[in-house]
């Protein structure tokens, strides 16, 4: 008989031996690829078996870019509204529709953490007393940053809208800079996709300074901040000489962010959960295969195991 | 087996069910049917009961029984209405060789049958039993003491009567009396509310709360309000009554009346051409106090407008200020913070003269750089403003004059010199002030000599930072510089001169190192491996359970490893 050791009886030390070839082999061949693989297929049917997606918690660091732009719309008129942004080439296209506000802003850092919790903002506009502000179009900058896992940094807006058909004194605002993703964020690289201007500050254009073109840009993009205030509070009753005024609060908050596992993150959590079944059919397996040699199901030959300093040791030599 | 009654409550209609369950396969349920339209005859029809051990039996005369009702409906079996026909009670009843304990809470009886078993009988209906407490009779000196349960009613919490001290505390409202009415009312300090911002003529001024508030009103027939409305005539504002020295609930002697001094009082208001003149658009109360002493002094001044009332109505924007001051502390302005600056304080500036207020250029309406108004800086807020200032054709010609022009209009009247490092800085300590740097055009451009550089933006500089106790850190200015950025005269348009102003706040504060000055544990081990201990060490909370969940992981995870 070819003699190869098939199996060790984990506690008698008996071996049992039998040819390559033979049912035994075959079996023990079985059993091996029973135990092994059937864990993979168990976890890899019952779902979830790569990690496709993860999550976690950061606040962003983000600044405000100290570059607005904003409409006051005056009346019904397709003409009647005032206009002012931080972009030099808007303002000059503007020409007697330009009304320079008086803007007063603060970033705080509630928490002293070293990032920024909050922007107040408030912008006064001088009205004449024939004017009437019945609309608002704002938008705001802020650079937004990450960097748990992969450092991404972007250029991102917050959009404020409102009209009334009452003409205003204030416009009031308070709510979060929430994060809308659209895709799953690397798990590390630096991601400089999105750190371009919102609006082309650049350019001579007027349709780069069009609202419709800057946020149909802006809403392409997978990956943008939206400022959540479903309700500001349009407050009436202006008196002559006094400005329109629009005071936001803007927070920006912790955010939950997906992003696309790395390799070895992947592999760890398919580990775990192969290893995990895998055990249950070691044990199960390893007593079958137990149980068929200690019987005798498939022909093999038991050695007995070596007595040192024994007759038993020659006896054993001669065996094969 | 376990006897359950099951049954409507004492008011609940005469046919209510009264159902009976025991268990096995004995269970059943008769549902009793108003048959009888007097409560005291409720006797109920049974349907289906012969294949039932449960045996409904009303007490009653028989005489009460309809026609086809069954009183008993299982032959052989005891009926406790023949026992109780004396009484009118409702029983249910069975065999007690049925039930052999029973936890039910109403009244029980074994009744003896002579030609039979005995039986069980459950008491239904008794009006007058009751498994609660028994309530506690009321008495009238009770319901006091009890109404302290009647939480939860529209009826509000009693109202405490105002009780008025022996002197005025911050935030007390300031008591006035009309001396031709006999009438005790509060000073008032107008102000807006609601999402119309108009007056709200009965807020009451606070003591010791200076602030300044405005508010609209609204006039749809001018020239009647004009005379009539009070809220415009300056004598309303002081004429007729007094400012109590301290509150006084009952007589009030003379002494304890302060008159209200106006300061160049206008005359009332009259309608001219369609406008109205002297009406009040500021009233400024000065109040000068004396600790528990009271009110010394009050002032009054107005500042009055005229209203155009060509349209249908007209809103006109009121301002009122209420400033309080004593003796004791010299300097007029009022502080913007103690010791450091609190963030939306006014700056104090110096120059040889007086202390005021840092202000910068203000727009009009028509976007004119204005003549008067000027806006406050506040401590914290970075701030832009723009407007135009317009040059005649003759200053165009002299360029050293536009120069001072535009210098003086960024600037304004007064020319600042030091800048306050805090905001309890007092005038005469040279230590809590700082030199504000003046960049000018002329330093810095050399190589064009010939044109005139204006000066178009002036971007104030402003570094601070946090100093003192981390727990309260105070913020104080460390450096302020005045940047004139420049232009060439003809490169701008001309007669209209954009003028901007840009305030910059600079945190400079450096923070020592994190956890912000605490002795820092160093951990030599990975970042984060050990999050949860040091979480669980960290927050306050009930880490017991989380602590047991470690130590069974940690055991599960050595016995493994050992193995």
């Amino acid at each position: 008989m070819a003699g190869v050791e098939l199996f060790s009886h984990p506690a008698l030390h008996t071996r049992y031996r039998a040819g390559l070839c033979s049912a035994a082999a075959l079996a023990l061949l079985l059993i091996a690829v029973l135990t092994y693989v059937p864990p993979l297929l168990v976890a890899y049917r019952s779902h979830g078996f790569w990690l496709k997606q993860s999550a976690y918690r950061e606040q962003p660091t983000v600044r405000f870019r100290y570059e607005l732009l904003f409409v006051a719309t005056t009346g019904p008129g397709p003409g009647s509204f005032l206009a002012w942004s931080t972009f030099p080439a808007f303002n000059r296209l503007q020409e007697d529709r330009l009304r320079v506000p008086l803007l007063s802003t603060r970033e705080e850092d509630k928490n002293q953490d070293g990032k920024m919790d909050q922007l107040h903002f408030k912008l006064e506009l001088p009205l004449q007393p024939t004017e009437h502000v019945v609309g608002v179009q704002l938008i705001l900058i802020f650079s937004y940053q990450l960097y748990r896992m992969s450092t991404f940094v972007m250029q991102s807006m917050a959009f404020l809208q409102f009209f009334s058909p009452v003409p205003g004194s204030q416009l009031y605002a308070n709510g979060d800079l929430k994060l809308n993703q659209r895709q799953l964020l690397n798990h590390c690289g630096l991601d400089t996709r999105y750190n371009v201007s919102v609006v082309n500050g650049t350019s001579p254009f007027a349709s780069d300074y069009d609202l419709k073109n800057i946020i149909a840009a802006y809403r392409d993009r997978n990956v943008t901040t939206v400022f959540s205030d479903s309700n500001p509070i349009w407050m009436t009753g202006r008196g002559a000489n006094t400005p329109f005024i629009v005071n936001a609060t803007i927070r920006y908050p912790v955010e939950v962010i997906l992003y696309q596992p790395g390799f070895w993150e992947t592999i760890k959590f398919a580990w775990i959960q192969y290893v995990s079944i895998l055990l249950i059919f070691l044990w199960v397996f390893g007593r079958i295969k137990m149980f068929v040699f200690q019987n005798q199901v498939f022909a093999t030959t038991p050695v007995s195991p070596v007595l040192p300093l024994s007759p038993v040791l020659s006896y054993k030599q001669h065996q094969p | 087996m376990l006897a359950r009654v099951v049954e409507g409550g004492p008011g609940t209609t005469p046919g209510a069910t009264a159902e009976l369950t025991a268990g096995g396969p004995r269970q059943a349920t008769h549902r009793n049917e108003a048959a009888a339209p007097h409560r005291a005859s409720a006797l109920r029809a049974v349907r289906g009961g012969a294949q039932s051990p449960f045996f409904p039996a009303r007490g009653l005369p028989a005489r009460g029984r309809p026609p086809g009702a069954c009183g008993l409906c299982r032959p052989g079996a005891g009926s406790s209405s023949r026992l109780t026909s004396s009484r009118s009670v409702n029983q249910v009843c069975v065999e007690k060789s049925l039930i052999f304990r029973t936890n039910i809470p109403y009244h029980t009886d074994t009744i003896a049958v002579s030609d039979g078993p005995d039986l069980f009988c459950v008491q239904l209906d008794d009006l007058k039993l009751n498994y609660f407490r028994q309530p506690k009779r009321i008495k009238e000196s009770d319901f006091l003491k009890l109404l302290k349960y009647s939480k939860h009613s529209f009826l509000a919490q009693s109202q405490v009567q105002p009780s008025f001290s022996a002197f005025y505390r911050a935030g007390d409202p300031i008591l006035i009396y009309f001396d031709s009415l006999s009438v005790l009312s509060v000073l008032r300090q107008p102000v807006k509310m609601g999402v119309s911002g108009l007056c709200v003529d009965g807020n009451p001024a606070g003591f010791l709360e200076s602030k300044s508030t405005s508010c609209t009103r609204i006039f749809t027939n001018l020239s009647g309000s004009c005379v009539s409305d009070p809220a415009l005539n300056a004598a309303s504002y002081y004429r007729d009554f007094s400012v109590l020295k301290v509150p006084i609930n009952d007589t009030i002697a003379e002494s304890m009346k302060v008159r209200i001094s106006p300061i160049g009082p206008p005359g009332a208001p009259y309608m001219e051409d369609n406008v109205c003149n002297n009406a009040v658009s500021e009233v400024i109360y000065e109040i000068e106090f004396n600790g528990t002493y009271g009110i010394q002094s009050v002032s009054v001044q107005f500042k009055v407008t005229s209203i155009s009332g060509s349209s249908g109505f007209s809103l006109q924007q009121q301002h009122f200020t209420l400033r309080f001051w004593t003796r004791m502390l010299p300097h007029t302005l009022p502080r913007s913070g103690n010791p450091g600056y609190i963030t939306g304080a006014p700056l104090l500036i110096a120059n040889d003269s007086a202390v005021q207020h840092m202000s910068i250029l203000q727009s009009e309406g028509d976007g004119s750089c204005s003549q008067f108004l000027r806006h406050t800086v506040r401590f914290g807020s970075n701030t832009r403003t723009g407007c135009k200032l317009r040059l005649t054709q003759m200053e165009e010609s002299n360029c050293s004059y536009i120069q001072l022009k535009l210098y003086k209009a960024f600037q304004g009247m007064n020319q600042a010199e030091d800048l306050a490092i805090i905001g309890s800085a007092r005038s005469t300590q040279e230590e809590e002030w700082v030199t504000i740097l003046i960049q000018n055009c002329s330093v810095q451009i050399k190589n064009c000599s010939s044109c005139c550089m204006i000066p178009v933006t002036l971007d104030i500089q402003i570094l601070w930072t946090k100093m003192g106790l981390l727990s309260n850190p105070q913020a104080q200015i460390v450096g302020v510089r005045y940047f004139y950025q420049c232009q060439p005269l003809k490169s701008l348009s001309t007669g209209m001169v954009p003028l901007t102003t840009v305030v910059t706040f600079t945190d400079m504060t450096e923070w020592p190192e994190p956890p912000r000055g605490l002795p820092k544990v160093h951990w030599k081990l990975p970042f984060d491996f050990f999050f949860p201990f040091k979480m669980v060490l960290s927050i306050e909370r009930s880490y017991r359970d989380d602590l047991t969940a470690y130590f069974v992981v940690i055991l599960i995870l050595s016995s493994i490893l050992c193995f």
